[in-house]
């Protein structure tokens, strides 16, 4: 039932209703489909480039969790059963999603020993392919500026120390001390 | 005989919740901002924070101590990424960069700008923003008030304070534009206020030794006193007030940099201008530091750049408006 349930899900995302109409109704009811019915459109917004600009370890746990949890997405044998598009689909969404997830992270510039201390990634997720995969090099600074050439360096060099300059003028209102600190020691490396 | 029990347990209760009323009685926030103000130097305390901007998330410990004499030593480690630390005993501030092998030692100018008349400094300032309480919350454990001093024009950021009910240190700050989103954010997930902190807790993890050292505290202004143009911006916002102005000798620089600094009280913007030689690279466009923004542009070779806790469209505006007079 619950796998018929999915399949019905997975064509209405893929924007077809199927032979069952009365899915709609059953969505509007049933709880778990409603959040069945979210996570396809996840992985579709994935698929599609719309995720959001920020995403929480909580919120990529839940994801990896629901992820693992799924029999539409890990167990073969019942995905068998499904027609052949949606299990493509599927299959990429599923890829898509680990690496969407990789690339928020490594957008971040948070190392990998750093993953392991804020999110909880699920190993059967991550194929060991993907591991392989090399990501664009990221920063915060404007798309001008990522080119590490030594004119870069140079100006950054010379912005940074500007920057180093500008903190040490408190104004009246020690409001907060330790914020002008707080930006210098998180300047990117000038390595 | 139960009418003294019966008064008693009425003057009881009266008298509890007088007391609890008075706890929750929200108090003046620019009184409270100035005791915050005091308590950031006068209290000895020890805390983790993390920061956020942008993306980003890191956490640092600051480790603060006000001796008898009256002398402040600070230090702050980031906790996250490279190890780096800064040290500030009074004004003298070095900053360690132990992935470049560099320290950089400034002189911290925040005694030239303080007012001893705080309360009146914030009046002043009341002018271009409002202050209110807004609720209370609580933070590391601790019961806070929530402050919202919110700017009357958008070329400023507006803040919002989280700050301890007993001890009026800052637990949770955020800087917020004109609409309200956040841009950076601290907050403490551990503090403590002690009555006395270890010195050794004061010093930098790493020796200097093998460390380049920068310094910047020497007086070379008056060595440069040579003919300069005089630059001006003719447009400033409102309430931002030349605090400063020096001639600034910069690691990166073969010729000091002058240096004018305007401040509104709470925010701090420093236009910098730079003569370079024709074969120095010069940066334009914006840049940002968390709730910092940068400004640069060149003309007749000298880079101008503004750097402040302002929106973007200040720091372009005024050094657009920055001009020359022979």
């Amino acid at each position: 039932m619950q796998r018929n349930n999915n399949e019905a899900l997975s064509t209405l995302v893929d924007g077809e209703h199927g032979k069952n109409k009365d899915i709609l109704e059953d969505l509007v009811r049933d709880d778990a489909m409603k959040g069945v019915w979210k996570r396809y459109h996840l992985i579709g917004d994935c698929l599609r480039g719309n995720l959001p600009e920020k995403i929480y370890n909580n919120f990529i746990i839940e994801v990896n969790q629901h992820l693992k949890n799924d029999p539409a997405i890990i167990s073969h044998k019942r995905a068998k059963q499904f027609k052949r598009e949606p299990i493509i689909g599927f299959a990429i969404a599923a890829s898509v999603a680990a690496l969407a997830i990789l690339g928020v992270q490594h957008k971040n510039n948070i190392s990998s020993t750093e993953i392991k201390d804020t999110v909880v990634m699920n190993e059967s997720i991550i194929d060991s392919k993907l591991e392989t995969f090399s990501f664009p090099e990221t920063h915060i600074r404007p798309a001008s500026d990522k080119q590490s050439t030594q004119f870069h360096l140079i100006t950054e060099k010379r912005l940074n120390n500007y920057l180093i300059n500008h903190s040490k003028y408190k104004h009246n209102i020690k409001m907060n001390s330790v914020l002008p600190y707080a930006r210098i020691v998180t300047i990117e490396s000038e390595e | 005989m139960k009418f003294p029990y019966l008064f008693s347990l009425i003057f009881y209760i009266c008298i509890h919740s007088i007391f609890a009323r008075a706890d929750n009685i929200a108090p003046d926030p620019k009184i409270l901002i100035a005791e915050m103000s005091n308590a950031t130097t006068e209290l000895n305390y020890d805390g983790i924070f993390v920061y956020r901007y942008d993306k980003q998330i890191d956490k640092m410990r600051i480790i603060h101590k006000k001796n008898s004499n009256g002398d402040v030593h600070e230090r702050l480690v980031l906790l996250t990424g490279n190890k780096r630390e800064i040290i500030r005993d009074n004004d003298r501030v070095k900053y360690f960069f132990p992935e470049n092998k560099v320290v950089i030692i400034e002189k911290s100018k925040s005694g030239q700008l303080i007012s001893s008349h705080i309360p009146d400094t914030i009046q002043s300032i009341s002018k271009f923003y409002a202050f209110d309480i807004v609720g209370q919350g609580r933070i590391v454990g601790l019961n806070a008030w929530i402050v919202n001093i919110r700017p009357i024009d958008r070329f400023r950021y507006g803040y919002q304070l989280w700050i301890d009910k007993e001890s009026k240190l800052l637990l949770k700050s955020k800087l917020k534009n004109f609409q309200g989103v956040t841009l950076e954010q601290i907050m403490f997930t551990q503090l403590d206020v002690l009555g006395n902190i270890d010195d050794m807790l004061l010093k930098p993890s790493f020796s200097s030794k093998n460390f380049t050292l920068i310094n910047n505290i020497n007086d070379k202004t008056s060595a440069y006193n040579v003919s300069r143009k005089k630059w001006k911006p003719s447009w400033i916002p409102k309430g931002f007030l030349m605090s400063e102005y020096s001639i600034d000798p910069m690691p990166t620089s073969a010729i000091p940099v002058e240096h004018f600094i305007y401040s509104d009280g709470l925010a701090t913007i420093s236009i910098y201008v730079e003569k370079l030689n024709k074969q120095q690279p010069i940066r334009t466009g914006t840049t940002n530091f968390g709730g910092v923004n940068t400004y640069s542009l060149s003309t007749d070779g000298y880079q101008i750049t503004a750097i402040g806790e302002v929106p973007k469209t200040t720091v372009q505006l005024i050094v657009n408006s920055v001009k020359s007079s022979p």
